[in-house]
């Protein structure tokens, strides 16, 4: 894959997707970035990494929070699990970003308008 | 939060950061190990897949805010340690960036004060000052463009005062040296005989005492004086009870009426104390032409409009009595035009030069930097197979240019100093208008301004190359992740 098929992701959207992963319930860092890139069905591909500096902000938001425990494999991992003011935000963000993708539509579109 | 606190937190973050990307690789291993791929290969893909884990530890650490200024103060040290151990090439580009920035601070405060600072005047842009225009076939002594400046006589003063309409008032001043005694040791002073609206047209008021007014500036008034600041300090002792007292000028007793304050004083004249001019119609010295001549605009009347006003009265004058003034002319300068017309284009060319020269400076710093990039390329690629992000080493290379104009404005902003002083000192007080009113700090802040603009300027110079280098590195381990990619996974094991 080279860097053009690569596209970044607007500065916020990871957050909004692994909040959004969240909601369905407590998961550990890995398994995130897996239901992540299979619910895309490989459409993102994301850096695994670029997961981490996204959980830490969302920590420092307190939108999610996170405690020692055990991966279906037997591993020791820390398992992040949404908090109330995280699901506001979601909310907040999923609004705003339909608002966005709607415009950017439009004016891609605009023969239809 | 306490440091200790903080340094607990963090140690504590780190190593639990750490120990969950390790589990996060391990699991995507497995995972691909399970679909039959090798231990040792699915190691090697699942950290290609999760990307730079030493930038993603840095990136996640950078969160908590704090790392960002630990990071800056470390790369603040190392580059004055890697300072330090190259004297001669710090001393350069050190001595180069001073004599740009200092050469600049000296010229640009000079600037300021001449000309861009406002007069020290309430409404100054409407004072102007007004002169005789000598036809051309009169030789007069001043030089240049002045020479079309000629003092007025008083009648003609006296006519223009009273036939213009586009001023609210007009004085005459004539710098005349008296001799001062009655107080102290006697001395020769500069008075300045003016009228009483002199004061209203600058809008100064005494500091103490009072002005002289229209009742006391009639022609054989009462004997008053006005002292200046520097003169009631020296003579007088800065004594507030000198108001009401009486000295001598040219042995005549004169009442003291008030004390200018301090920082008055015209910009083209320097007056120890003032006294009423008193001029009356048909005196002996009606036509010599001595008078300066200041005067108010009235609101409103432009420049032009003035200047069409007091042509069409010396006109009037020239034929009125053309022994004396036969086609002579009248001419409005504003009192900044005035104060500073010549000197501006010279000034401006200079502050041009200097701009050039801290270019210059900059630019050759900049290169030097670049002469010892080109030595570093092996620490900046080995930093860089590390893990250090592209930001981090850009960072890096920034703090030691940082540095380097730190000391650089440091010793400039004292070159400055020494380079004001001198010029100050060394030029006549009437070559420069204003330059009495040239402070340092002006120069400071120039400085600072000067570092500002030259640092990145050259620090974005310099990093273009170093930088790149090793990017391009990564970016093909990136490509063929199979041999670099296993070297940087070992680099990062023993980074943990």
């Amino acid at each position: 894959m080279n860097d053009d098929e690569q596209r970044s992701l607007f500065p916020g959207a990871l957050e909004m997707m692994v909040l959004q992963t969240l909601r369905l319930g407590p998961l550990h860092g890995y398994a995130i970035a897996q239901h992540i890139r299979q619910t895309s069905e490989d459409l993102l591909q994301i850096e695994e990494g670029t997961l981490y500096p996204a959980l830490q902000r969302l920590l420092r938001e307190d939108w999610v929070g996170v405690e020692w425990g055990i991966s279906p494999r037997n591993r020791k991992v820390r398992i992040y699990r949404i908090t109330a003011a995280g699901r506001k935000q979601l909310q907040r963000e999923v609004s705003s970003f339909d608002r966005m993708l709607t415009g950017i539509r439009r004016v891609m579109r605009p023969a239809e308008s | 939060m306490s440091r200790f606190g903080q340094l607990f937190r963090r140690r504590r973050l780190d190593s639990e950061l750490a120990q969950e990307i390790a589990a996060h690789i391990e699991e995507k291993a497995d995972e691909l190990a399970e679909a039959g791929m090798s231990r040792e290969k699915a190691l090697l893909a699942a950290r290609a897949r999760f990307g730079n884990s030493t930038a993603v530890l840095e990136q996640s650490r950078e969160v908590w805010s704090f790392a960002a200024v630990e990071s800056l103060l470390r790369d603040l040290r190392i580059s004055a340690r890697g300072l330090r151990r190259t004297p001669l090439f710090t001393a350069v580009a050190v001595a180069t960036l001073a004599l740009g920035i200092g050469a600049d601070a000296a010229i640009f405060s000079l600037m300021d004060a001449v000309l861009l600072r406002p007069l020290p005047f309430p409404q100054a842009d409407r004072i102007v000052v007004l002169w005789e225009r000598p036809p051309k076939t009169v030789k007069t002594a001043s030089l240049g463009s002045r020479n079309q400046q000629n003092p007025a006589s008083p009648a003609n003063f006296l006519d223009w005062r009273d036939r213009t309409r586009s001023f609210d008032r007009m004085a005459a001043i004539s710098v005349f040296p008296m001799g001062l005694s009655g107080f102290g040791e006697p001395r020769e002073v500069d008075a300045l005989q003016v009228s009483a609206s002199f004061f209203r047209i600058l809008g100064v008021r005494p500091l103490l005492g009072r002005a002289f007014d229209m009742s006391e500036d009639v022609p054989h008034g009462p004997r008053v004086v006005v002292l200046g600041f520097g003169l009631w300090q020296r003579q007088f002792g800065g004594d507030r009870t000198v108001i009401g007292r009486t000295v001598r000028l040219h042995d005549e007793p004169y009442t003291i009426l008030g004390v200018m304050p301090e920082r008055f004083d015209l910009p083209f004249a320097h007056a120890d104390l003032l006294v009423p001019i008193q001029i009356a119609r048909g005196m002996d010295s009606d036509e010599g032409r001595y008078l300066n001549v200041i005067a108010k605009l009235k609101p409103g009347v432009s420049m032009a409009r003035a200047q069409a006003d007091l042509s069409a009265v010396a006109r009037q004058i020239s034929v009125e009595r053309p022994y004396v003034s036969r086609d002579w002319d009248a001419g409005v300068v504003s009192l900044y035009e005035q104060t500073t017309g010549e000197i501006s284009t010279a000034l401006l060319l200079l502050f041009g030069a200097v701009t050039f020269v801290l270019l210059i400076a900059a630019v050759n710093v900049a290169n030097l930097l670049l002469m010892r990039g080109t030595g570093r390329q092996r620490e900046i690629a080995l930093r860089a197979a590390l893990g250090a992000s592209r930001s981090r080493i850009a960072i890096q290379l920034l703090a030691e240019s940082l540095l380097l104009s730190i000391a650089g404005a440091a010793l400039g902003v004292a070159l400055a100093f020494a380079g004001l002083r001198a010029i100050v000192v060394s030029l006549p007080a009437l070559a420069l208008p204003r330059i009495e009113v040239c402070r340092s700090t002006r120069a400071c802040s120039r400085s600072a301004w000067c570092f500002v603009w030259v640092q990145p300027s050259f620090s974005v110079l310099s990093r273009r190359w170093p930088s790149r280098e090793p990017i391009r590195t990564k970016r093909s381990n990136r490509a063929a992740f199979a041999a670099p990619a296993a070297a940087t996974a070992v680099c990062a094991d023993c980074w943990w």
